[in-house]
C-alpha cells in the first residue's frame, strides 16, 4: 500500500540537484539540507563531511516548530526564515510549504556570507522546492 | 512546604498519549509543535510532536504548574534534557499495545530518571490488549529494583492524569518532611 505521507523519491532526487546547484551558486555556503517537517534528512549538499546529519535534521524541525508556535502566541503571521548568528558562522532555517509534503530547509554558512545574495537565492530555492511539479533547471 | 519549581514533564513512547494527556488536563489552550508523521513504520498516527507541548493546571491553593510534553522518538532526545531542567517530576507514559512495551519502559525510565528521581509510570492503551495487564510491569520493576508508582490510565481522561500528577506532588511533599532522629 502506497504511503501518501512518504516523500516521493523523484522529489528527493530533484531537490538534491537543486541543493547542489544552490551550493555552487552562492559563495560561502558550508552545507544545505532538506528535511521532512518531522525531522528526517531528505537531501544534502555539502562542502564538508557532516557526521550528525540526523540530529541536525531533528533539531531543525524542532526549532522551526517551536518558533512557529511562538509566532502564533504573539499573534504574528507567516514566519518565513530564521537566521541564527554565531561567532563562526550563520544558520538559515526555513519552512518549505509544499502542498503535499511540508519540509524544512537548513543552510549553514561562513560568517562573512553576503546576506543579500544568500537571502535572495535561498528564498528562490525555497519557492522552487515548494512548487509542484518540481522542475529541475536545465 | 513551598514548591520552588513548577514544571512537570511528560515523556514516553511515541503515540502513548503524552499530548493527549496534556490536552485533557490543561486549564489553558495547549501550545503544540506537531508535524506530519512520515515515520509510519514507527506509528500510524498522522501528527507527531517535534518540539514541546505546553499546558498549565492550577492547584487548589492557586499554584500553577506547567505541563511540558516531549517528542517520543529518540532522535529528539536532545529535547529531553533541556525540557527536564527544573522539573519537579516526570510522567512516563508507555503504550501497552506495543509488543516492545517492556523494552520501551526500560528505555524511557533510563532516559528520564537521570534527570530526576520523582517519576510515575502510566500504562496506556490497555483496552487493546487484556493479557496480564499491569502485572508484567510490576514484575519487571521488581526484577530491576525500580519503585515507581504505576497506573493504568486512559490519557484522554483528566482524572486519570490528575491522579498521576497528585502522586508526583505528594511524593515531593513527603520527601520534604523533616525526619525526627
Amino acid at each position: 500500500m502506497n504511503n501518501s505521507r512518504e516523500i516521493p523519491q523523484e522529489l528527493i532526487d530533484s531537490a538534491s540537484l537543486e541543493l547542489q546547484r544552490f551550493l555552487n551558486t552562492v559563495i560561502g555556503i558550508d552545507f544545505v539540507m532538506l528535511c521532512s517537517s518531522d525531522g528526517f534528512e531528505l537531501a544534502l549538499a555539502s562542502k564538508k563531511n557532516i557526521e550528525n546529519k540526523g540530529k541536525i535534521a531533528a533539531v531543525s524541525s524542532s526549532i522551526l516548530a517551536m518558533v512557529s508556535a511562538f509566532i502564533s502566541e504573539i499573534q504574528l503571521m507567516g514566519c518565513q526564515t530564521i537566521t541564527l548568528d554565531a561567532e563562526n558562522g550563520k544558520v538559515f532555517l526555513t519552512a518549505i510549504n509544499h502542498r503535499n509534503y511540508p519540509m524544512v530547509m537548513v543552510a549553514v554558512t561562513n560568517k562573512d556570507i553576503l546576506m543579500g545574495q544568500m537571502l535572495y537565492y535561498y528564498k528562490e530555492l525555497g519557492e522552487r522546492l515548494a512548487a509542484e511539479p518540481l522542475d529541475v533547471a536545465s | 512546604m513551598i514548591l520552588q519549581q513548577y514544571k512537570i514533564v511528560f515523556g514516553g513512547t511515541m503515540g502513548a498519549g503524552k499530548s493527549a494527556a496534556i490536552q485533557a488536563l490543561s486549564d489553558i489552550p495547549v501550545v503544540t509543535t506537531e508535524a506530519v508523521n512520515t515515520d509510519t513504520a514507527a506509528h500510524h498516527k498522522f501528527l507527531t510532536t517535534v518540539g514541546i507541548d505546553y499546558g498549565e493546571i492550577s492547584l487548589d491553593d492557586g499554584t500553577k504548574i506547567g505541563l511540558y510534553g516531549t517528542p517520543g522518538q529518540d532522535r529528539f532526545d536532545f529535547m529531553w534534557s533541556i525540557v527536564c531542567k527544573g522539573a519537579i517530576g516526570t510522567v512516563v507514559l508507555i503504550d501497552h499495545s506495543r509488543i516492545e512495551r517492556l523494552k520501551d519502559l526500560d528505555f524511557y525510565l533510563n532516559a528520564f530518571e537521570q534527570y530526576g528521581a520523582n517519576v510515575v509510570v502510566g500504562i496506556t492503551h490497555l483496552d487493546k490488549e487484556h493479557d496480564q495487564k499491569l502485572k508484567i510491569y510490576r514484575d519487571w520493576m521488581q526484577i530491576h529494583q525500580k519503585k515507581f508508582p504505576l497506573f493504568a490510565v486512559d490519557a484522554r481522561e483528566k482524572d486519570d492524569i490528575l491522579l498521576m500528577i497528585e502522586t508526583l506532588i505528594a511524593t515531593l511533599e513527603f520527601q520534604a518532611i523533616p525526619t525526627v532522629q
